[in-house]
């Protein structure tokens, strides 16, 4: 079921699913943050305290950007960029 | 006594007075000139069978063994056509004839009643036409008339303001719309903005806070500003309310409410259409 819990300061939705996951906590789906700012995440009603605490010590590390998608932020592939060069 | 039956005499036979009583007076019919005549002849004879005319009555009647009862004759006297059909008669034969179907001349013809127990012909109209009511049509109060267009129920839910994506891969609700039971087409749009220059991957879903309509995966092209569109047919049972929500694989977007250049107006929103 949905269930709200306060935001921690920062947050990567998938970072917090795998460490909800490694506690045993299986999430729907990644958090999801409402109109007036409320988070809510799909997991068991069982397991909202445990969550709480996850959530709380949450620190979102940012991932570098991967080459995949600096690529196609621009619209070109691994595969173009390998034609490019001849490879 | 009557019910004798049939007797075949030969050459020199003897006509007794019985065969005479028998098979020739109570085989007859015989002629009274009324019931008391009648009763008075034959109350020593009476016997199931027995055929006799009363001249008072021109009645043709048989004794039944207990009565004398008619010969066959019906009560009805007449037939009169009713609402509806015509002919009838009182004598020979009598032909009616059902007045709704000779009112049709020709295919495709209908009969409109125009007021109580009345009623008339209807041409058939011009092809997709369709039969419609209309009171002022005078005496049928039904036409012919093209089919009309199909009157459909729209939404729309425009996002008022811009919605902050400060973090990644985290769904943040978008437009959202309220609709009542029924079948509704929902189209739903967003546009997402890269304020941070960080690109990534958004992905964007129309659902209901539980179950996923639609969703749609879109490349952010680094500080760029993209569009996203889906569809889908919904059937809420009650009131149900469904949005799009938008997560980016990278920290720092916006979904817009209002286009940034050339002020185009709302950019993000949804559209219902009810289709039953």
């Amino acid at each position: 079921m949905n269930i709200q819990f306060k935001q921690p300061k920062t947050l990567d939705g998938q970072q917090l699913i795998e460490e909800l996951a490694q506690a045993g906590i299986i999430a729907a789906d990644i958090p999801n943050i409402d109109l007036d700012g409320n988070m809510w995440i799909d997991i068991n009603a069982k397991d909202e305290s445990q969550a709480s605490a996850i959530i709380a010590a949450h620190v979102a590390v940012l991932k570098p950007i991967s080459i995949e998608d600096k690529l196609a932020s621009v619209g070109l592939s691994i595969a173009d960029l390998k034609a490019a060069l001849g490879l | 006594m009557a019910g004798a039956g049939y007797k075949l005499y030969s050459t020199g036979d003897v006509l007794s007075a019985s065969d005479v009583n028998t098979y020739l007076q109570q085989q007859t019919v015989m002629v009274f000139a009324s019931a008391a005549a009648r009763t008075t002849a034959l109350a020593s004879v009476l016997s199931e069978g027995l055929i006799t005319y009363l001249k008072d009555t021109d009645a043709l009647e048989i004794y039944s063994g207990s009565a004398w009862v008619g010969y066959g004759s019906g009560d009805i006297t007449g037939v009169t056509a009713g609402t509806g059909i015509s002919g009838g008669g009182t004598s020979g034969t009598v032909t009616v004839t059902n007045s709704m179907a000779t009112e049709i001349t020709a295919a495709g013809d209908i009969i409109v009643g125009t007021g109580s127990g009345t009623f008339d012909n209807l041409p058939i109209g011009t092809t997709n036409q369709v039969l419609t009511a209309d009171t002022t049509v005078s005496p049928y109060k039904v036409k012919w008339a093209s089919a009309g267009a199909a009157s459909l129920t729209s939404q729309t839910a425009n996002l008022s303001a811009n919605v902050s994506m400060p973090s990644a891969n985290t769904f943040y609700d978008g437009p959202s719309i309220t609709l009542a039971a029924g079948t509704w087409l929902l189209i739903g749009q967003v546009s997402i903005e890269d304020p941070g220059a960080n690109g990534g991957r958004n992905t964007a879903k129309l659902w209901d806070g539980t179950t996923v309509s639609t969703s749609v995966d879109s490349t952010q092209p680094s500080g760029s500003t993209i569009g996203m569109t889906m569809s889908a047919f919904v059937s809420p049972a009650s009131s149900t309310t469904y949005k799009v929500s938008v997560a980016n694989s990278q920290p720092t977007h916006n979904i817009l409410a209002n286009t940034t250049t050339n002020s185009a107006g709302n950019t993000s929103r949804i559209t219902a259409t009810k289709i039953a």
